[in-house]
């Protein structure tokens, strides 16, 4: 297939991110020389730069206020609705316009979209040097609850990341198609996806060539995070009650904690009990400490209940009881704990399935659409539904539903609207996504204004509103004035939302920035590779001196010079172009030494840094 | 928010909750339904000198039946019968800024109050004057 | 949408009330293969953007025909073609019937008593069948000559199952 018509899927998670596509071989996990395909979603600024993955995971406890994770609890979120978490997080977080908040790190500030756009960037990158070609489309994940501000954050961070976002499709939904298409599962399936930050559940009927999602329902600030964070203040109200005096305020111990918190919890999952250690030297921090299974399951398990609670609601909503659900799939790292596992066999009487690898599974199945979208197969269809009803605010703030959740989508609502006043042109709507009775209990998506409406007495127009809620879950609207059939104009305001001129800036931004990234990788990887080269010429130098003529070794040496001197500027492309003189002048030498060990190194030292060739 | 503390005190502490007694000949008892979801609204009337001097109601509805009900018992309390007659329901989509989804619940508020009046005119032996009235009369007498 | 077509046609199915559910299942299934936009990934964003209202009409429609009180309402909507039937008439005292009912409801609410909630949940669903079995036979005669009478009494038909729908939610 041409790399022009790939579409990769990526599962862009609250911890870890990763793509996958299918390739020859079928549908895999894009991963570089067998390391792993997992891209951690921790970043870190450091001087002007981002450290993007496993790196910036290390940074978390020695630079914890540059150090930003969990960025997909902050998409398409207010200040006010993140005031429960903000708290414990280590880096700043601070209201922007609009109800958008900005990550506050030195004199910079970035909004949710832009650090998940490096992540993004970070996948992308990765999955084109697994693929070895570039990468310009991409499916993304979301959690089947996300609301359309949260859907509309991620494709705005995947175009800011430079992907054209084919398409938004639902975690449990990918996970679904993983195993509708690699097991063949037929009948009613239940997917459990608990994240590191998500909990979602889907409940769909999978036939031959339809997958069609029943009903969904979750929690998109519900995942391992919380356990984690549970987990940490226990474990620090226990030192805290042996040391008193002790000061553990400040990022660095919050962070040493969560750290902590977070491979206890994993030990937790094989084992019974396990020790750990924390040593925080600056703060006078140092001891051995215990924690048990049971303890942990007793911190744990009313958050476990909810997601069973929520699983119950869902299946009423698809009007399936437990004994029909033919299978339950687990999906996401927190459902790899036993106390998850035993609450989910327990409601649905029956061993959940985990044949697909749980961290893996929502990627593949968003390159196995990936895959149908570039018209690789078309032997599917997706039929998903909207996860949270859609309606617009009326009477005394209550909240009048347009489409309902759980409806098919794309789905599409005609309301008729008129004025109040005689030569009223305008009209205002405000819109809402929610399933509580007032708008105050609901997501406010924004404000349309009509503008337009020609005028007449009141009462008199009839402006026809269109919302279509489309595949991704994404609301569009527009109207039409059916006396004059005007169509009326519609200034959306988004409330969480940026604009597409904000969008457009960051996109200019990040363009210059990812040039100017480019640059400093290439002249690191350069310089990197001139050093290789120089040791492996040391190396065989007295070889040389036997079998070159003075002329060439002085050539040699002279070019050695031009890099050493040329790799201390800013060039990379003319680094690169001495590097090649240099690799050039060196072929005679290469040719000449017969000892195969110091050719091999040579071989090894230009194959594993690229660019410059030799036989 | 767009809507006045009257409004929302409506729809969150609707006035004038409960029943009168049926039989007392100056009360005027109004049935009428919401087919568009199923909505149910009693309403009743206390007649003295042509006045009306108290008002009843319980819906069985969505909070804007239940405001546009609430709303139509303040207004017609201490107007005369033909007064309250008047009362349309487009008076009550403004008041209450009702959206069209909910314009059917001022429908229900403006025919419970005409039923409420012609089942009192009926104890009267009044003639009803319009049609409308006819049929809601007809409604209560078939009942 | 495209108001040319009603969702019989959408289906190609004959226009009626009896609908065999297996065929529409499987007609939805091969429509979907249609006009899913997931089908259109390479089109231009018109071409995008009709297959999102075609998917959406043909959801609608489905959702519609799938659903009996849907059904019959879009169905009567159909039939009555634009003439002006009374929307709330129902027959003479049922609306007395259905507030008493209303009110046994809020009783049961406040004092719970299984059995009694039992017994009201199980006249509610019996008068529920016969308003449904009358409905079938008007749709007959109606779809055979569709006369005013015959109109007026389906809308009202089907306005006593939105009341009792609405009393069985309260039950459930």
């Amino acid at each position: 297939m041409e790399s022009k018509d790939l579409i990769i899927g990526i599962d862009l998670g609250t911890t870890n991110s990763l793509a996958a596509a299918v390739l020859d071989q079928g549908p895999v996990a894009l991963r570089v020389d067998g390391k792993s395909p997992i891209i951690p979603s921790v970043l870190s600024r450091q001087e002007g730069h981002w450290a993007v993955g496993q790196e910036a995971r290390e940074l978390r406890t020695i630079a914890p206020e540059r150090t930003v994770f969990s960025v997909k609890r902050l998409m398409g979120r207010d200040h006010g609705e993140l005031a429960a978490e903000l708290p414990r997080l280590p880096y700043a977080v601070q209201p922007a316009q609009r109800g958008l908040v900005k990550v506050h790190i030195g004199e910079e500030a970035f909004t949710p979209q832009e650090l998940s756009a490096e992540i993004l960037s970070a996948v992308k990158r990765n999955a084109e040097e697994a693929l070895g070609r570039p990468v310009a489309r991409a499916v993304i994940t979301v959690p089947a609850y996300f609301d359309d501000a949260q859907r509309q954050a991620t494709r705005d961070a995947g175009r800011i990341a430079g992907l054209e976002v084919v398409r938004i499709i639902n975690e449990p939904t990918a996970a679904a198609i993983a195993y509708g298409l690699d097991e063949g599962q037929r009948g009613t399936v239940a997917v459990y996806d608990l994240g590191g930050g998500t909990f979602d559940v889907s409940v769909l009927q999978l036939s031959e060539k339809v997958f069609k999602v029943l009903a969904t329902g979750g929690d998109t600030h519900l995942g391992g995070d919380d356990f984690d964070a549970l987990l940490a203040a226990e474990m620090m109200r226990r030192v805290q009650q042996r040391q008193p005096g002790l000061s553990l305020a400040g990022p660095l111990a919050s962070q040493l904690f969560r750290k902590t918190a977070e491979l206890v919890k994993i030990d937790l999952s094989r084992a019974l009990e396990t020790e750990y250690r924390l040593d925080l030297p600056a703060l006078g921090l140092a001891c051995q400490e215990r924690f048990t299974r049971v303890e942990f399951e007793a911190l744990i398990a009313p958050l476990v209940d909810t997601t069973i609670g929520t699983c119950r609601a869902t299946l009423a909503k698809a009007g399936k009881r437990p004994d029909e659900i033919a299978d339950v799939v687990l999906v996401g790292g927190s459902s790899r704990i036993p106390l998850v596992r035993a609450r989910v066999r327990e409601l649905f009487g029956r061993a959940p399935n985990i044949a697909i690898d749980p961290d893996e599974v929502v990627a593949i199945g968003a390159g196995i659409q990936g895959h149908l979208l570039a018209g690789g197969r078309r032997d599917y269809v997706l039929l998903d539904v909207i996860p949270l009803s859609l309606g617009i605010e009326t009477l005394g703030g209550t909240f009048s539903k347009l489409i309902t959740a759980n409806t098919t989508i794309p789905a599409e609502a005609t309301e008729v609207f008129t004025t109040y006043v005689d030569d009223q042109t305008g009209v205002e709507l405000n819109i809402y996504q929610g399933e509580r009775e007032f708008v105050k209990d609901c997501r406010n998506l924004g404000r349309f204004r009509l503008r337009g409406i020609p005028p007449m007495p009141a009462g008199l127009p009839k402006v026809h509103v269109t919302f279509l809620v489309d595949t991704n879950g994404i609301l569009t609207v527009s109207a039409r004035e059916e006396r004059s059939g005007q169509a009326a104009a519609i200034d959306v305001i988004p409330s969480h939302g940026l604009t597409a001129g904000e969008i457009e800036r960051i996109m200019d931004e990040s363009v210059a920035h990812a040039q100017e990234d480019m640059t400093r990788r290439q002249l690191v990887e350069f310089r990197n590779m001139a050093e290789a080269v120089f040791r492996g010429i040391d190396k065989v130098w007295d070889q040389a001196r036997e079998m070159l003529g003075e002329a060439e070794l002085a050539a040699i040496r002279a070019q050695m010079d031009t890099v050493r001197r040329q790799a201390v500027l800013d060039e990379p492309l003319a680094l690169k172009r001495e590097m090649d003189r240099l690799g050039e002048l060196t072929r005679p030498l290469a040719d000449a030494i017969m000892s195969k060990a110091a050719l091999q190194e040579l071989r090894r030292f230009f194959r594993d840094h690229g660019g410059v060739e030799m036989v | 928010m767009a809507y006045s503390n009257k409004v929302i005190d409506h729809y969150s502490n609707p006035r004038n909750v409960g029943v009168l007694d049926k039989s007392d000949p100056n009360v005027g008892t109004g049935m009428v339904g919401a087919p568009e979801c199923g909505d149910v609204m009693k309403l009743q009337i206390k007649v003295e000198n042509d006045v009306i001097v108290d008002a009843k109601f319980k819906t069985f509805g969505c909070g804007s039946a239940i405001a546009s009900s609430s709303l139509a018992t303040e207004w017609i309390k201490g107007r005369t019968v033909d007064d309250a007659m008047k009362i349309r329901n487009t008076e009550i989509v403004q008041e209450l800024s009702l959206p069209p989804v909910k314009i059917h619940c001022s429908v229900l508020a403006e025919d419970a109050i005409k039923s409420a009046i012609a089942d009192y005119k009926r104890k009267h032996g009044q003639a009803a004057t319009t049609q409308q009235q006819e049929q809601q009369t007809q409604q209560q007498a078939r009942s | 949408m495209t108001p040319e077509r009603d969702y019989f046609q959408v289906f190609g199915l004959a226009r009626g009330y009896a609908v065999d559910l297996a065929e529409l299942d499987a007609r939805y299934e091969r429509l979907s293969f249609d006009v899913h936009p997931d089908f259109f990934a390479a089109a231009t964003p018109a071409e995008k953007q009709r297959a999102e209202r075609l998917a959406a009409e043909l959801n609608a429609g489905y959702r519609t025909l799938r659903d009996e009180p849907e059904r019959a309402a879009y169905l009567l909507g159909l039939l009555a073609a634009g003439r002006a039937l009374d929307t709330r008439q129902l027959p003479a005292g049922f609306l007395q019937q259905m507030f008493a009912l209303q009110e046994q409801v809020d009783e049961l609410e406040a004092a719970p008593e299984p059995a009694a909630k039992a017994e009201l949940g199980r006249a509610v669903a019996a008068r529920l069948d016969a308003v449904r079995a009358e409905r079938v036979a008007l749709f007959a005669r109606a779809l055979a000559g569709a006369t005013p009478e015959l109109l007026q009494a389906l809308q009202s038909n089907v306005n006593c199952e939105k009341y009792l729908l609405r009393l069985q939610a309260r039950l459930a």
